[in-house]
Formats: C-alpha cells, structure tokens, sequence
C-alpha cells in the first residue's frame, strides 16, 4: 500500500526535525560556555540534511537524513574580563559564536517543519482510514 | 475388435477433457484479474465440450461413449459457469478500473509531495511532482509506462522498462524559485497540493463507495 511510505517520509522528516531542535537546544544552552568537552570554547552547530531514497519506493520519493552536524565557522566573542581564570593574557575571555537571534529563527523553521510533517501524517492516517472503510 | 479402440478413443477423448478443463482452470486462477485471458480459456473449454457431445451423439447406445457424453456434458456446464463469472468479473473490473487508477495514482502522488514536505529544508533538494493527468490517460489507456523506451536493434535486445508504471510521469517541479542553498521546495504551494490531492483522493473514495453501494442494492434488490 503505497500510502504507507507517505507515512514513512513524513517519519523521517519528524526524525530529521526533532534533531534540528536539539541541536538548537544545546547551542542556546551553551551560549555561555566558554570551555567544552575539548578544551575549546563551545562553537554553534547545525545539522546539515540529506535526501535519502527510503527503499522500495518509487523514484523521486525521498526520505530525509541528517548527513552530519557540523561546526559554525564564525569567529568567537572575546569579552574583556581579566578575573576569570580562563582569560587569555590580555584578559580576554573567548565565548561561544552562538548567536540567540540565528538559534531562535532555526528553531521556529524546526518547528514549522515538524508541524508540517505532523499534518501530512495525520492526513495520510485518516485518508488511509477512509481507504478502510471503503463500501461501507 | 473395434469396441476396444473406441473405448480407448473414448478414455483418450475424456482424458483430454480433462487436461484441458485443468488448463481452464489454471489459467483462470492466474488471470482471474485480468479477465479476458481467463475467459477465452473458459470459453475454448465450453467449445471443446460442446464438439464432444455432439461427436457423442452418433454413438448413443455404447456404454464408453456413454460414459464421455455425460462427463462431456458436465465439464461443459462447469466451464459455462466459470467463463460466465469470469465474464461478470470484468464487467466488475471494467466498472472499477477507472477509479481504482484515480486512487493508485493519487496514492503516489501524495508520497511525491509528503517527500517534498519532508525535505523542505534539505540543501540542494529539488521538489518533485506527478503529472497525474498524464499518467492517468496512460494508466487507463494501458500504455508502456516508459516515457523514453530503449531503442533495440535486435530481438534479443532487453525492452527498457520503467520499474513503476509512473515513473515516466514524474518530473521536478517548474517555476519555483530556488533559495542559495539549491532547494526549490515552496512550502505555500506543496501545503496546497498536499491538502488538494488529499480532498481528490477522498472524493475518489466516495465516488467508489457509491458505485460499490449501487451494484450491491442491484444485487440485493433492497
């Protein structure tokens, strides 16, 4: 039933989505981090996506993946303040390249998405619901 | 001497009714979908029997030909009744075809734009559609689903042929305007087809249960 795999690409956009806003999640919670797991101050990530075809479908029905998070390349905030012990020798603290505006918008554009794919499921359910009770 | 040969023709003539009533009803197994496969077989077992009867006819007292006559008779009206709900049965398709065409194909295109949906935000993606109106006249037309089909120089060349009966039909969209990361996804207009072909693919569904509740209240007579 080829319906089904409607339900599949919209799962795999809830997947791909709900990543995105974790990402988020973690770039607005470290906004303040100025040391990370490796030593560095944290960077901003975002999730690159990629259109993979799910099998057994027709061409040109393509699931979405994410192909890898990877770093922002901006430069990072220097703040002045030379009492913190992790201030460089001219007493400049780095921080993070996350900028609040740029999480905030990604994560409207997240959940936009993820309510768009919602929808196609719940329509794609119910239309799959009507298939059932075809004759009656 | 000769009553032996006769009985042996005759045994010879029933084992061949036989045969061919099982191809009858292989075939009609195997095409009962297809319906006019299975009927022709059915028929050419109706036929069959019917030349046997009357071959019957100018030896009614012998007890063989007695015994084929019979059996003739009803493997005959088996296979009457087989090509006759065989014929119902693609009266029933022949009803059915068009709207069942309509649903596959929406089925499809409703995956194509769940997919666009779902890779709104994905670099470099290019939003797809079905051209359903073409793909319906060539569905309900039974034409070869592939739209560039392979040039053979030689019979024993392979015949291109699309894997789905739609792949032909199937195209980027045109006239979106991409954004700088390469993807041509209107989120606006893919809501609308998504929305719009959802409506098509109920309306199709009613018009099917409609049909459906007119055959049964025929049958039924209620």
């Amino acid at each position: 039933m080829s319906l089904f795999t409607a339900l599949d690409v919209a799962n795999s956009g809830l997947n791909a989505q709900s990543y995105r806003l974790n990402v988020v999640a973690s770039n607005l919670a470290n906004a303040n981090s100025a040391v990370s797991s490796n030593g560095q101050p944290y960077r901003a990530r975002e999730v690159v996506f990629a259109a993979q075809p799910l099998s057994g479908t027709t061409a040109g029905v393509d699931g979405v993946t994410v192909a890898g998070v990877v770093e922002k390349p901006g430069p990072l905030k220097l703040v002045y303040d030379p009492g913190n012990p992790l201030a460089n020798k001219d007493g400049y603290v780095a921080y993070p390249n996350v900028n609040p505006v740029d999480e905030m918008v990604n994560m409207i554009s997240a959940s936009r998405a993820y309510q768009a794919d919602v929808n196609v499921m719940n329509t794609t359910k119910n239309l799959l619901l009507k298939t059932l009770t075809l004759g009656q | 001497m000769v009553k032996p040969n006769r009985e042996e023709a005759a045994s010879a003539a029933l084992r061949a009714i036989h045969s061919k009533l099982r191809t009858t009803q292989t075939a009609a197994c195997l095409s009962a979908r297809r319906g006019a496969r299975g009927m022709a077989a059915g028929a050419a077992a109706a036929n069959f029997c019917r030349q046997t009867l009357a071959f019957c006819r100018f030896r009614p007292t012998e007890p063989g030909w007695q015994t084929a006559r019979s059996l003739a008779r009803n493997l005959q009206s088996k296979a009457y009744r087989l090509f006759h709900t065989l014929t119902m049965l693609s009266a029933l398709d022949r009803e059915f075809a068009p709207l069942q065409t309509a649903l596959d194909l929406r089925a499809q295109r409703q995956q194509l734009l769940a997919a666009n949906i779902a890779n709104a935000d994905t670099p470099g993606y290019k939003a797809v559609d079905l051209d359903f109106a073409a793909a319906y006249r060539a569905a309900l037309a039974g034409q070869s689903p592939s739209a560039l089909p392979l040039k053979t120089e030689q019979p024993r060349h392979l015949p291109g042929i699309a894997a789905q009966p739609t792949d032909g039909f199937i195209g980027y969209q045109a006239g979106n305007a991409a954004r700088l990361d390469g993807n041509t996804v209107d989120m606006n207009r893919e809501q609308a087809a998504f929305q719009k072909n959802s409506i098509q693919y109920e309306a199709d569904l009613t018009f099917l249960t409609g049909k459906i509740k007119t055959l049964t209240s025929a049958i039924t007579g209620n």
